[in-house]
Order: C-alpha cells, then sequence, then structure tokens
C-alpha cells in the first residue's frame, strides 16, 4: 500500500522548493503553481467528536473545552468507553415492600476491560449526561488569576485609547483653537483638567482585581509516600506518566483514582493559498462526508507521472491526465527548462518595465492582477529554476522532443473500444494509449555511477486555465505551466 | 509503480457472469445470503460467513488470503441477534485479517494481520495499517489512518483517497488474470449463481 500515495518514487517540486508526491500537494489555479502542505495556510474548518460524528461549532466547543460532551475515553488505555447496563432492585415508588427491576448504566473499556467500578464511581440512572466531571483543585487560584491579569489588560487598553485621544486632540487644539475660538478648550488642555463632554468614553478607569500574591512554600502537595520505602510497591496500582499526563488537572498517582476522560474533538482543516489567499481545499460541513466544496489538489490539475517498467537502461512512463481539460504535454530536460526559463524571464522583466510606467505597483495589485502581474511570473520562473536546479541527478533521460497530447478524464472512456485516430506521434515514443492514459518510453543513460540510488529529473510543460476566466463566449486560453519532476529509481 | 500481472490458476478459481472471481478454496458458508455485486475478487482460503447475517459486498472488492469476514453480533437480555455485514465499493482487505465491523465504507484499505473488532463502524475513505487491533465499537471517521494495537488515529490521508482507492482497485482487478490453459480452450468457467 505504501506505493499508492507514501511512495517516495516519483516527487514533484513545489513552489516552497520542497518534493512530495502529487497527492499530498495542491494546484492554485490563480497562480498556476504547486503548493504543497507546507506552504499554505492551514484553517481550522470543522470541529467534530470522531466518535458520534457530530458537528460542534466554535463557541461551544470553547466553552467545554475542546471536548464531547457525551463520549468518554478510557483513562487506561485511551480507547472509547462503552455504556453497560445492569438490572438492580430497588423498592418500588408507590410500594416499599415490592421490588421492582431498575436499570443502572456503567462504563467499560472494550480494549482493556477498565469499568468505572473500579475507579469508585457509582453506577448512573440515566445513559447519557450523568457522569462527574473531573474536580480541578486549582480552580478557584487559577480563576482569580486569570481575572486579575484580565483586568490589568483592559486597564492598559483604556489608558492606550486615552493617550491616542489625547495625541490627536493636542494637534487639533493647538493649530485651530485661536482660528475657531477655541481658546476655552485649549486654556482646559493647558491646565490638565479632563476634556469636557468627552463623546461617550467612560470617565471611570477599570478597577484592578486584587489578588493575592502566591506564598512559597518548603512543602509541596505531592510529596512522594513514606510507605515506598517500608512496603513492597505492586505496579498496577500506579498510574503511569502517560496516563497521568492525560488527565493534567488531576494527575492522580494511584490506578483506583483514574476517572473517564471526555475524549477530545477532531478537526478537519481547510487550505488557503499563501499568496492569493484563495481557498485551494475546503471540506464539506458533514464530517462523515467525503465531498469537498472546493477540490484544488494537484492530482487532479496536472498530469500523472508513474514509472510503469524500469530496466536498466530502458524506462517507461505512464502519463495520466484527471482534469476536464485535455492538454498537450511536454517533458523537457532540466537544460532545455533552463533555456526556456531565462528567455521567458527575459520577457516578462521587459514587459515589467512597460507596467511600471502605467504607474503600477505590486501593493496596488489584488487577487488576480497580482498572480497574473509580470513581476510575479518572473519571480515564480526564477525560483523554480533555482530549486530545480539544487536537487541532484545522476541519471540522464532522453525524453520525447514532442508535445503529447493528454485526453480529458472522461469516466465512459473505459466503455469505448476504439483508440482516437488521427494522430501523428512517433510511434517509438508513445508506446500505448488507452484513454487518459499514455506511455512513453525513456531510455536511460547513467551519467553517475557512484552512489547507488539513482535519480533522475525532467520539466513537465502543460497547458492550465487560469481560473477567474471563465466567459461563456470566450474559451480561455491555457498557459503554460512548468513544474520539475524527480523520479529516485533505487538501484538499478 | 504500475502493478504486475498476477496470474491465477484458472482450475482454482471460478468467474461469474458479473465479472467476480472466486477461489475454489475460499469457503463462502451461507452463500443465499451473500452478496458480491461485481468485479470482486476472494483469493484462495479465505472466509465469508455468511450463515451468520447478510453480507453484501460492493464493487471492485479484494478480500486477500486467509481472511475472514464474519458479521458482528449483539447480546441481548433474551439471547444473541447477529447483525448484516455492508461492506461498500473499492474496498481492499488485506491477508490473514479478520474483519468483525458493522460498517465497512467504500474506497477503505484494511492491511494485513488486522483485527477490527466487532461492531466497528469504518466510514469512507479510511485506512487500516497493517498489524491494527479495533477495539469493538470504534468509530473511524474518513480520512484517517488507525495504525497500533489498540488502534489509534496516527495520520491523516490525502484528499484524492477516493480516486486513488478506485485506480487501486480497478488496476488489481484488471491485473489479476487467468493463466491460458495448455489446451487453449476458454479457461474461464460461468456459473449462474452469484
Amino acid at each position: 500500500m505504501t506505493h499508492l500515495f507514501k511512495s517516495e518514487k516519483v516527487q514533484y517540486l513545489c513552489t516552497c522548493g520542497s518534493l512530495k508526491p502529487l497527492c499530498r500537494t495542491y494546484f492554485c489555479r490563480h497562480c498556476l503553481a504547486l503548493k504543497c502542505g507546507e506552504c499554505v495556510f492551514h484553517e481550522v474548518d470543522i470541529l467534530y467528536c470522531s466518535n458520534c460524528l457530530e458537528n460542534v461549532p466554535p463557541g461551544e466547543a470553547r466553552v467545554k473545552k475542546n471536548q464531547c460532551s457525551e463520549c468518554f475515553e478510557c483513562p487506561v488505555c485511551d480507547q472509547l468507553l462503552l455504556t453497560r447496563a445492569t438490572n438492580i432492585q430497588i423498592p418500588s415508588a408507590e410500594d416499599s415492600s415490592k421490588l421492582v427491576p431498575k436499570k443502572m448504566f456503567y462504563l467499560v473499556c472494550g480494549f482493556c476491560r477498565w469499568t468505572t467500578r473500579e475507579a469508585g464511581l457509582p453506577d448512573q440512572p440515566s445513559a447519557t449526561g450523568s457522569w462527574p466531571d473531573s474536580d480541578n483543585v486549582n480552580s478557584v487560584r487559577v480563576g482569580a488569576l486569570l481575572e486579575h491579569y484580565r483586568s490589568l489588560a483592559q486597564l492598559d487598553k483604556f489608558e492606550k485609547e486615552q493617550k491616542r485621544q489625547l495625541k490627536r486632540r493636542s494637534n487639533y487644539l493647538s493649530f485651530t483653537a485661536d482660528k475657531y475660538s477655541l481658546s476655552a478648550l485649549a486654556a482646559r488642555k493647558r491646565s490638565g483638567l479632563p476634556f469636557a463632554g468627552s463623546l461617550g468614553m467612560k470617565k471611570e478607569t477599570p478597577q484592578i482585581y486584587k489578588v493575592e500574591p502566591a506564598v512559597a512554600s518548603e512543602e509541596t502537595d505531592d510529596a512522594l509516600d513514606p510507605d515506598i520505602f517500608t512496603k513492597v510497591l505492586t505496579l498496577s496500582n500506579v498510574t503511569t506518566i502517560d496516563q497521568r499526563i492525560r488527565q493534567p488537572e488531576r494527575q492522580p498517582v494511584k490506578s483506583e483514582d483514574l476517572i473517564p476522560i471526555h475524549k477530545f474533538l477532531s478537526v478537519r482543516r481547510s487550505q488557503r493559498c499563501r499568496f492569493c489567499e484563495h481557498n485551494l481545499s475546503k471540506p464539506e460541513y458533514n464530517p462523515s462526508s467525503i465531498k469537498f466544496k472546493i477540490h484544488l489538489g494537484a492530482f487532479y490539475h496536472v498530469p500523472d507521472v508513474i514509472i510503469y517498467r524500469l530496466a536498466r537502461d530502458d524506462m517507461q512512463l505512464r502519463l495520466c491526465n484527471r482534469s476536464q481539460y485535455p492538454t498537450h504535454v511536454r517533458l523537457l530536460s532540466l537544460d532545455q527548462f533552463a533555456l526556456i526559463a531565462h528567455s521567458k524571464i527575459d520577457e516578462l522583466e521587459r514587459s515589467c518595465g512597460e507596467a511600471e510606467k502605467e504607474k503600477k505597483s505590486a501593493s496596488s495589485m489584488v487577487g488576480h492582477e497580482l498572480c497574473e502581474s509580470p513581476a510575479t511570473q518572473a519571480a515564480n520562473l526564477k525560483s523554480c529554476l533555482r530549486n530545480a536546479f539544487k536537487e541532484k541527478v545522476n541519471v540522464v533521460l532522453q525524453l520525447p522532443n514532442e508535445p503529447i497530447l493528454l485526453p480529458a478524464r472522461d469516466d465512459l472512456a473505459e466503455y469505448e473500444l476504439t483508440a482516437p485516430q488521427n494522430l501523428k506521434e512517433d510511434p517509438k515514443a508513445v508506446l500505448w494509449r488507452k484513454g487518459n492514459k499514455v506511455v512513453i518510453s525513456a531510455p536511460l543513460t547513467v551519467i553517475d555511477d557512484e552512489l547507488e540510488d539513482k535519480r533522475t529529473g525532467f520539466v513537465f510543460e502543460f497547458g492550465a486555465v487560469r481560473a477567474g476566466f471563465e466567459t461563456k463566449e470566450v474559451q480561455p486560453q491555457p498557459t503554460n505551466v512548468y513544474i520539475p519532476v524527480f523520479i529516485s529509481l533505487g538501484k538499478i | 509503480m504500475e502493478l504486475e500481472d498476477t496470474l491465477f490458476s484458472t482450475s482454482e478459481y471460478v468467474q461469474t457472469h458479473t465479472g467476480n472471481k472466486v477461489s475454489r478454496q475460499s469457503t463462502l458458508c451461507g452463500s443465499q445470503n451473500i452478496i458480491l455485486n461485481g468485479k470482486n475478487i476472494i483469493m484462495g482460503e479465505s472466509m465469508i460467513r455468511g450463515d451468520l447475517a447478510n453480507v453484501r459486498m460492493g464493487q471492485y472488492c479484494i478480500l486477500s488470503k486467509q481472511s475472514v469476514i464474519r458479521p458482528p453480533f449483539k447480546k441481548f437480555a433474551k439471547g444473541v441477534a447477529f447483525f448484516p455485514l455492508h461492506v461498500g465499493d473499492h474496498v481492499f482487505i488485506g491477508e490473514n485479517t479478520v474483519v468483525n465491523a458493522a460498517v465497512v465504507g467504500s474506497y477503505v484499505y484494511i492491511g494485513k494481520n488486522c483485527v477490527i473488532g466487532r461492531r466497528c463502524i469504518l466510514k469512507d475513505c479510511c485506512m487500516i495499517a497493517d498489524d491494527t487491533v479495533l477495539p469493538p465499537e470504534t468509530v473511524v471517521s474518513p480520512f484517517t489512518i488507525y495504525s497500533g494495537s489498540p488502534g489509534h488515529c496516527v495520520e491523516e490521508l490525502p484528499e484524492a483517497m477516493q480516486d486513488l482507492m478506485i485506480d487501486y482497485t480497478k488496476s488489481f482487478y484488471q491485473h489479476y488474470i487467468p493463466d491460458k490453459d495448455v489446451s487453449g480452450v476458454n479457461p474461464i468457467n460461468l456459473v449462474t449463481r452469484k
């Protein structure tokens, strides 16, 4: 299974310079560049409990300390606690001499068989919502400290506001006092009296919440029990460090003090491009859904390369296009790419100079204008070139010269029997074609035999349509995108 | 790497008209309760316990050798009842695994030597790594990888997991071909039952 997505064999070079497999990258359709998990913003989109798969709104999550109210975890092995019921006989409400069965509930761990009875917690009459929460011994003191610092922060804010108001007003008064006969105000300010009629500003300064300073003492609460030196220690009665840290408020030392922990909420993230701030991936609201509202994974926009067959002097690569548009792909060697990139950079820098004459600065451009500007494109190409040449390559590929057509993804194509005709292709280069997949031949030449691990690289040139321009009348023109790809061949 | 062709001996496998490739050495108990939706591969020495409850598997599912699919049970005051087991499409189950789950979603990869506890719920697009033990009634949320004994969520899967599993199971199925009979006779036997 590792070859599915953890495979380190074929890796794409991201704009930040790191190599990632294709399924772990995103393709920003505004910047027309590859972004990996390290160069995008990750934002928390949905908070949900991984057991009951219930969405929790962020405000409620903060109140409940990011924990689910219904689901519990075993304090010993961190697995889900299951609710079991027993029947006990209790005297009925009407007639105290008759015994009526009543259901009582307790929690049990499915893996290590820990139960709430071991902690001494009594069975609860209702299945949900009645288990006691862990009590925090220090909650009163921590609450008092928080109040104190909150009041200090408010005082700071108040003083800042005052300073700002005074600064503004001082300039105003000094320049205009005599002109507009505001000398009374100027006189008040000079004498240091507070400004009268202060437009809704609070007149009282906020009070500081007083808290008693902590007193240091030599004795600590969690001193080691002197019995440890005299009695035999049973390790099963003592909690492990992991178990202790999982309940930081209580940190029980003995196993019998462990109580069930509320399950922590899981997070679904959405990703955003750092440069143009467009969303790259946004999941659905429902946590059990596998669909996405926005899904700009590189897997669906950039052609995929897999090693089809590998031999000592020959390699076959399979290219697959999973996007909705057909595209022409050219595989360039790193030197060819360098030549093309240099000429493009010169061209873009020339048009950069012309844009400056029109008085458009980078700071005034926003969104797709920024992505499209010649300065940005030139900078991107330069960094791509620099990163591509940092990678060491010791095998050279003989790549086909002409562009290869990769048809668009068509789910019905697998039921079609006829292959697309009218394609003038070199039969030696393109070996096999089916639907949106093409196998090409790429003979190898090892240039440096010293290292056992052989690596090779090439640059994909394919056409991509920039987002934001799709209108019904005009078909958007695809722009060429260059993505370096590096393949580790291992030992051949 | 592209998968190599895996050949199976024609005498060992039976191919139905819906494209299921079932090994003769596998044990399908209660086959009238087992529904295989098409293009599934049931490899040798595996077992599907349809005699306990209904088992339904979607398309392009692969059950590797020596694995067991067993519907879960629930204890009631008056006895024990077995619940049906539903497996979604494009599911790969590794060798020597015991699946006791209540529901296995679609596009799931289960590694080898795993034990999926009873009444577990595996949602779509999740992965269970090799040698994992999932305690009973665990819910595995989408796009997570569970590993270890007991199973914990260790990693997140890429968003393209659905397409990756579709590609993997389809190419596995297409490369699982019979070796030709010596006499050149069509080696695929057709049977009318599913």
